[in-house]
């Protein structure tokens, strides 16, 4: 069975998403931007890969409810390799797509503390 | 009046007998009441009769009916009751238990008052009351059983409706043959609430549902059948749009291929089979990925896709989504394809195969950029 370095590696390498790969994401959190780092580190970065790590980071945080580890909910190395990804291309398209994972991967970390006190509330 | 002798040669043996002349009419011995006891079903009615004995001054009997001259009661007109006017002694069932039904007659006694005769009032009347009894049992009857079916391995509420039960359970137990334990929540005299704990080792089939009170078992041609999880049917597949986030198939970055929600339907043996609707059963794969990779491991739930869960739904229904590849470079003929064997686990952890498949995705060609098909073979196929 492959772990989940195995099958980021894979999705950076090879530019194929399967349906499995959100089961394996799903629960990584901020994990999965940790075993980005690995396996981004001392490789060039093309724009596919850079796309393919954006994927990574967007299924990671689908729902960091569901996220085993409490501090990986939060998007902290997240936010850095996003921004890192940011600084390393002038393409505006790219860029653009850099900010809405940015935003997505927030969005979704709030959404889970505000869903989270509404329960508490209750 | 007169003399019986009877001659019997065999060793010259005889006997004889005088039958003297009866000074009074014969006097009222006792009260006996039939049936005995008698196995009704609620609502049925039956005649239950009286006979008044009389006997002689010579010990001889004779009887005569005396239904209609009877006072008739129950004891427990809950359960059953007497007519104690035309039709008189007619005993009508109402509801499970057992009830004594009692005849009272008031004959007539005559004692010789003067001895030797003649007298003027040879004889004196006493009026005695006899009383004679019989039972009515009133029987469990099942009329029916909702639902009629439940998963291997699991718990299905079932509400037995019938008549016959008694009022409050008692000793009383519901039967359905092999490797069944049942929890009771309610009970009436007409409908019984009862969980139906189905072991995994349970035969699968038919079984013969009963209700044992004290007063019987009620009839067995009503049936549970225990489900077994043994194929899937396809209710929809549908195409998951375009996107960069879930709960999106193929974001633009990777945009030859397709992936797709697919919702199954779990069933059982039966032909034509039912669906098994039961929330309890977890869905389960194992098989390789489009990459050639192992996997083992529950379908769902996946984050972001809010259709996959862990569990069956109550309709015994499933989402196996996402389902596909999407890749950054066209997906060449004869495409890339994944193996997948699903089984389903129930809360007994029993596992059951219900389907084996094969995917293909292709999106050959640049001119595929935002296209792909998938097709299992069979009765899975989706385009975009």
């Amino acid at each position: 069975m492959a772990g989940p370095q195995q099958v980021i590696s894979r999705m950076i390498d090879t530019g194929t998403l399967e349906g499995h790969d959100t089961m394996v994401l799903g629960g990584m959190g901020d994990a999965a931007a940790v075993t980005v780092t690995k396996v981004l580190a001392g490789r060039s970065l093309s724009t596919d890969k850079i796309d393919m790590v954006l994927i990574v980071l967007s299924r990671s945080f689908a729902d960091p409810r569901g996220v085993a580890v409490v501090p990986d909910r939060e998007p902290r190395t997240a936010l850095f390799v996003l921004a890192y990804l940011d600084s390393s291309t002038r393409d505006a398209e790219l860029k653009k797509r850099i900010a809405h994972t940015r935003k997505y991967v927030q969005d979704q970390y709030q959404k889970s503390k505000k869903e989270k006190e509404g329960d508490k509330k209750k | 009046m007169g003399r019986l002798v009877v001659m019997q040669r065999h060793k010259g043996m005889a006997s004889n007998y005088d039958c003297q002349y009866c000074l009074c009419p014969d006097s009222y011995d006792s009260l006996s009441v039939s049936p005995s006891t008698y196995p009704f079903l609620p609502v049925d009615t039956h005649p239950y009769a009286s006979r008044a004995t009389y006997k002689d001054c010579n010990g001889s009997y004779t009887y005569y009916d005396r239904t209609s001259g009877s006072t008739w009661s129950s004891n427990n007109t809950p359960v059953a009751t007497v007519n104690d006017s035309a039709p008189k002694g007619l005993v009508t069932a109402v509801a499970g238990g057992s009830a004594s039904i009692g005849a009272t007659y008031v004959g007539i006694i005559y004692v010789p008052t003067c001895q030797p005769p003649p007298c003027h009032v040879p004889c004196t009347c006493y009026y005695p009351v006899h009383t004679g009894g019989g039972t009515a049992n009133v029987m469990p009857n099942i009329t029916s059983i909702s639902p009629l079916r439940g998963l291997i391995g699991a718990t299905t509420g079932v509400t037995i409706s019938g008549s016959g039960f008694g009022a409050s359970r008692g000793t009383s137990t519901v039967n359905a043959e092999s490797n069944m334990t049942f929890t009771y929540n309610s009970w009436s005299d007409t409908q019984i609430q009862v969980d139906f704990q189905v072991a995994s080792n349970a035969p699968s089939g038919n079984h013969n549902v009963t209700v044992t009170t004290t007063q019987g078992t009620s009839n067995s041609d009503k049936v549970f059948y225990v489900q077994v999880p043994t194929s899937l049917s396809v209710l929809t597949v549908s195409v998951l749009p375009d996107g960069p986030d879930p709960p999106s198939g193929c974001p633009a970055s990777a945009n030859y291929g397709i992936q797709i929600d697919i919702k199954y339907l779990v069933r059982d043996q039966s032909n034509p089979p039912n669906p098994i609707q039961s929330a309890s059963m977890t869905p389960h794969e194992t098989g390789t990925l489009f990459s050639g990779t192992p996997y083992d491991n529950n379908i769902g739930p996946i984050p972001g896709y809010p259709t996959s869960t862990e569990k069956t739904a109550s309709d015994g229904t499933f989402h196996d989504v996402p389902v596909g590849v999407c890749r950054n470079l066209p997906i060449s003929n004869p495409g890339l394809t994944s193996t997948q064997n699903i089984t389903v686990i129930t809360p007994a952890t029993a596992t059951y195969q219900v389907r084996t498949q094969s995917f293909t995705v292709t999106a050959p060609g640049s001119e595929s950029f935002g296209h792909g098909s998938i097709t299992n073979g069979s009765d899975i196929s989706a385009s975009r």
